[in-house]
């Protein structure tokens, strides 16, 4: 059994000082470092196999298309799928987003059609709904949040219809770490006859992920965000969904028979991989959800749950720190601003203090304006990190505070 | 030696004390509560400075041929730094304003703790009070 003190030899990056100071790290819902294993797989398919895939029937290509394929086999369990078809190789969960969307407003959607997203998406989970609703005529449905940083389920309720085609919404929330209750609105959707895009993003470390039981439509998130390199990033669809969606990036790969005045295209999941993928980077992301897999889910959750507790606990029994929201359940994260203090002037100096956080709106500004802010620090813990990092992040938080305190009372 | 010059001095000795980057900024944070605030109805669109990634409101004026300006920023480090360019500018002469390029981050020795980011907007917000005080000059 490992703790996160032991596990910490797999993090070599952990072990600097920046600033002059031993570093904490505690931005994890922006970036997660890398551990040994995943450097490992990404160095040696660049020294030894490094090639192009699917196409090439000489030795390296072959190598290649096989760990490669072999990274989506990882995924595949990783994600209870019910087949490898299933699970396409994006550069992150903001472009498998994308693809949902420009492909369904390539004739899936029309005038009249609904999408209903949330107040507390990433803009990854907004914008593109916004855009295909405005090429194809259809409305765009924002649920709100309410002052605690819950969905509004009642809004919710009310606004689907048989009018909607799909719900998108984020099963954690990457500013106040809100759990979502997925079942309620998977449920919800699928009695209206609309499919749910679930972006997990900030749950796929957090052990919300079995397909076969969440039951959701789309799954996607970025391997940057566990323990994979950025630039990598996997959608899920369940087969007869993915069947549905009619390409929307074309080239190589991805074709059956190429004419000149027309193709046809292949099986999934190539139908959807058009070009050529970021093969060491989805070598990486195997090697990741292999290490994870490995360490074990549960005990990850565990860890990081008792990490967020102590944080949320510590940062409640500071009277200078408002907190957002204050949902029932939180996970990976949460946000703060020291009272009347500039998101940007708390990071930066603990920043000099070697501890790195966050602060900006988060790519979530309309939840950010919800809760009546422009900016907040974000405090994301992995399993690698330990309780005394955040008891010493509390303490830089501390001198912080004092500061402030002194230059505003003036 | 210029006015401008001898402000320029001044910061380099002001600066030379500290030790780490955390004691630079805790010193911009404190000396933010000494910037004079800056009238309510300053603070309009004309004179926010575009392409800085917190609000920073510039209003320059010039007084018997010498150059002088109100500032305010929504955050305390980059007030401190406003500061830092009234210390040097507000008073010298319209041609040594006019005619300096200035780096205000170098002088403090604060170039290494500021993103390129943040780097670029206090460009800009010197760029503009170089403009300022280029178009008093022109004026007079």
């Amino acid at each position: 059994m490992w703790t996160p003190e032991t596990i910490r030899n797999d993090f070599p990056i952990l072990d600097q000082t920046v600033n002059g100071r031993q570093l904490i790290y505690l931005d994890n819902a922006a970036t997660t470092q890398m551990p040994a294993p995943v450097l490992e797989a990404m160095t040696s398919y660049m020294l030894h196999d490094h090639s192009n895939v699917h196409r090439g029937i000489h030795a390296l290509s072959e190598r290649a298309t096989g760990l490669m394929e072999k990274s989506r086999e990882y995924v595949y369990s990783f994600l209870g799928a019910k087949g490898t078809e299933e699970i396409i190789f994006t550069s992150g969960a903001t472009a498998a987003i994308n693809l949902v969307a420009r492909s369904m407003s390539f004739g899936l959607l029309e005038a009249g059609d609904e999408i209903i997203t949330t107040e507390m998406e990433h803009h990854a989970n907004l914008i593109p709904w916004q855009e295909a609703c405005r090429r194809t005529g259809a409305v765009l449905h924002v649920v709100p949040v309410t002052k605690e940083g819950e969905l509004d389920y009642g809004k919710l309720e009310a606004l689907i219809s048989r009018r909607t085609k799909l719900v998108a919404v984020t099963a954690v929330s990457n500013v106040t770490g809100t759990v979502n209750e997925l079942d309620r609105i998977i449920r919800l959707a699928h009695d209206a006859g609309a499919w749910v895009l679930v972006d997990g993003s900030q749950a796929v470390r957090h052990g919300m992920l079995d397909m076969s039981a969440m039951d959701c439509d789309f799954f996607c998130f970025s391997g940057h965000k566990m323990m994979g390199p950025t630039g990598t990033g996997v959608l899920y669809g369940k087969r007869e969904v993915l069947e549905q969606l009619p390409p929307e990036t074309f080239g190589g790969g991805m074709v059956d028979q190429v004419f000149t005045d027309h193709a046809t295209y292949g099986d999934l999941p190539f139908r959807l991989e058009a070009g050529t993928p970021n093969i060491m980077g989805i070598i990486g992301l195997g090697a990741a959800v292999k290490y994870l897999t490995d360490l074990g889910r549960d005990e990850i959750v565990n860890t990081e749950d008792r990490l967020l507790s102590l944080a949320e606990k510590e940062l409640r029994a500071r009277p200078q720190i408002d907190i957002l929201g204050s949902p029932v359940k939180r996970a990976g994260c949460i946000s703060f601003n020291i009272k009347g203090c500039h998101c940007y002037d708390t990071a930066k100096l603990l920043d000099q203090l070697g501890v790195a956080m966050r602060s900006g709106h988060h790519c979530a500004e309309p939840l950010l304006t919800a809760f009546g802010e422009t900016g907040a620090v974000r405090l994301s813990p992995a399993f690698y990190n330990t309780e005394d990092e955040i008891l010493e992040a509390m303490k830089a938080l501390d001198r912080v505070i004092r500061l402030i305190e002194r230059t505003v009372r003036k | 030696m210029t006015e401008l010059e001898q402000n320029r001095i001044k910061l380099r000795e002001e600066f030379s004390e500290f030790e780490d980057g955390f004691e630079r900024y805790s010193y911009l944070v404190e000396i933010a509560g000494m910037l004079p605030p800056m009238a309510e109805e300053l603070h309009t669109d004309e004179n926010l400075v575009r392409g800085c990634q917190s609000h920073v409101w510039i209003s320059a004026e010039a007084k018997d041929g010498r150059f002088f300006f109100e500032a305010d920023s929504d955050t305390l480090i980059i007030k401190g730094v406003l500061l830092l360019l009234q210390d040097l500018l507000c008073g010298v002469p319209l041609e040594e304003a006019a005619s300096v390029e200035l780096d205000v981050l170098a002088d403090a020795g604060l170039t290494a703790e500021f993103s390129d980011e943040r780097q670029k907007g206090i460009g800009f917000v010197m760029r503009r009070l170089k403009e300022d005080a280029e178009h008093f000059l022109k004026l007079n």
